[in-house]
């Protein structure tokens, strides 16, 4: 099977401290895969280079393009940190949008049939109620699920999930795990999501790569991961 | 009523009219990127500019043009490479700049008076040509505003988000910063380098004193932007006073009212 994204001797540094020191791996096109590691590990270091938010070395390719060549709206990118300013007088149905944005380019005219996917997307997400309300008007757990509704109506080939259950409360992220595998499952987007609890790995991923002293110490599959991961050192 | 039929009130008025429009919807920018320094650097910016023109004895708008200009399109790279907030860069150019400013303004001699209309302005004074230069940035913004509008969006939703999905935030964010020191320089003249900076900052947040929705948000910034200078001007014309610093005072008498609105009818949905 040909690799969504692959990572080749991913190095991270900052003056003082070497985060990521030659990560390397692949995540299958059509597959869900988790990073796991410890607070601090560079997951989210990761996730940014493989966005081109984070400078780093090594080599990163996107479908078999190097990322500078690939087409950028072929990644859904879904922060961890997703709460807007207060202020923010952009509305729930704006911020879904901007998936359509990136998917056409923003000259194209916003037709019926992209107000028809971001209506759809929203309605998957389950935020039909906010739709009108600002961002800076919104919860934590709220703004995580319009972040994934924008994703969705990028329709992208690759979606990067930083800690999707930040914010959640332990209910909230029980839901939005299930909410994350349904998705999954009708979809069938490639997927590489971060995060440090183990607990929050939905069934449906096949790969898990757990991040430590700056490498992948462990490319396994997602059975037995608690013993694992405690041999290992990371949960 | 006669005043009215004053040219130079006629070209006043108008310089007014499209000072209030660019510096509302610049403003509303500037108010949801939190860039709110950008404002009051670019002034001084323009300002160090000016003077730095009288001493050399070329065009002052042209050179604060310049100044500006630059100063934006150094802002963005200098906050990115150095890894810090474009506040911080903005404020090291302000006060950077404000040292220029004074350096050479005590040297300009008998140029000093001519100097300091550039921190007060003199809308009453202003030049045809100077009128259609306001009026060509105000159609610019508005055809950028028309024209970039998702990108816009996206920029002020997320900018690492918009970087991340493939959206122009960089040229977006430039694009805004330049705008906004054009802005700047073409009314140094008119409400003042001091000034124009209220200008800047006060109408937006007496429109999302009022309303939280973004396309509102920039019809109550430029309407609000639009009274002050014109009620400004009428207040500066009847009264004898200084046409910027009655522009600022309007404006802040619009914001306090919108501060009351807010407080005896609630938000406007």
């Amino acid at each position: 099977m040909s690799s969504a994204v692959e990572i080749q001797n991913l190095k991270i540094s900052f003056p003082k401290k070497q985060i990521l020191n030659g990560v390397n791996l692949s995540v299958n096109k059509g597959s869900f895969a988790a990073l796991i590691g410890a607070n601090g590990a560079g997951k989210s270091m990761l996730i940014k280079a493989v966005c081109g938010l984070q400078k780093f070395t090594g080599n990163i390719k996107i479908l078999g393009k190097d990322l500078k060549e690939a087409n950028k709206n072929l990644i859904g990118y879904a922060p961890q940190n997703n709460t807007a300013d207060k202020n923010s007088p952009v509305s729930v149905y704006q911020a879904v949008s901007v998936g359509r944005f990136a998917k056409n380019g923003i000259f194209k005219k916003f037709g019926e049939e992209d107000k028809k996917i971001v209506d759809n997307a929203i309605r998957i997400a389950q935020i039909e109620y906010i739709a009108a309300s600002p961002l800076g008007e919104i919860s934590g757990g709220e703004a995580q699920k319009v972040s994934i509704a924008r994703v969705l109506a990028q329709q992208p080939e690759i979606i990067l999930l930083d800690e999707p259950q930040a914010n959640l409360d332990p209910n909230s992220q029980k839901t939005f795990l299930n909410f994350i595998e349904k998705l999954y499952l009708s979809f069938k987007f490639t997927c590489l999501m971060v995060t440090h609890d183990i607990d929050m790995i939905p069934k449906c991923c096949e790969k898990v790569f757990m991040l430590k002293d700056g490498k992948i110490v462990l490319d396994t599959d997602n059975k037995d991961i608690k013993q694992k991961a405690r041999e290992y050192g990371i949960y | 009523m006669e005043f009215l039929y004053n040219y130079f009130f006629i070209k006043a008025l108008a310089a007014s009219f499209f000072a209030g429009v660019a510096c509302g919807i610049i403003g509303v920018w500037v108010y949801l990127l939190n860039i709110p320094f950008v404002g009051v650097a670019m002034a001084h910016t323009a300002f160090a500019g000016a003077i730095l023109g009288l001493f050399f004895g070329i065009n002052p708008i042209v050179m604060a043009l310049v100044f500006c200009v630059l100063s934006s399109l150094t802002i963005g790279p200098v906050a990115e490479k150095g890894n810090f907030s474009p506040n911080l860069s903005t404020g090291m150019l302000f006060a950077f700049m404000l040292g220029f400013a004074f350096l050479f303004m005590g040297k300009l001699g008998a140029k000093t008076s001519e100097a300091l209309s550039f921190m007060w302005g003199s809308i009453l004074i202003i030049s045809a040509g100077e009128s259609f230069l306001l009026a060509l940035i105000a159609v610019i913004i508005v055809l950028f505003l028309l024209i970039f509008n998702k990108g816009i969006i996206s920029v002020i939703y997320n900018r690492n988000i918009a970087f991340a999905c493939g959206i122009p935030e960089r040229f977006i964010f430039y694009s805004l910063l330049t705008l906004c020191a054009v802005t700047v320089s073409l009314n140094i003249k008119t409400i003042g380098g001091l000034l124009i900076y209220s200008l800047i900052t006060i109408p937006p947040a007496s429109a999302a004193q009022i309303t939280k929705k973004l396309g509102r948000l920039y019809v109550f910034s430029v309407l609000f932007a639009v009274a002050s200078c014109v009620l400004g001007l009428f207040m500066s014309y009847a009264f004898d006073l200084p046409a910027g610093a009655s522009i600022v005072i309007m404006s802040s008498c619009i914001f306090a009212l919108t501060i009351i609105y807010k407080k005896i009818s609630g938000e406007i949905r």
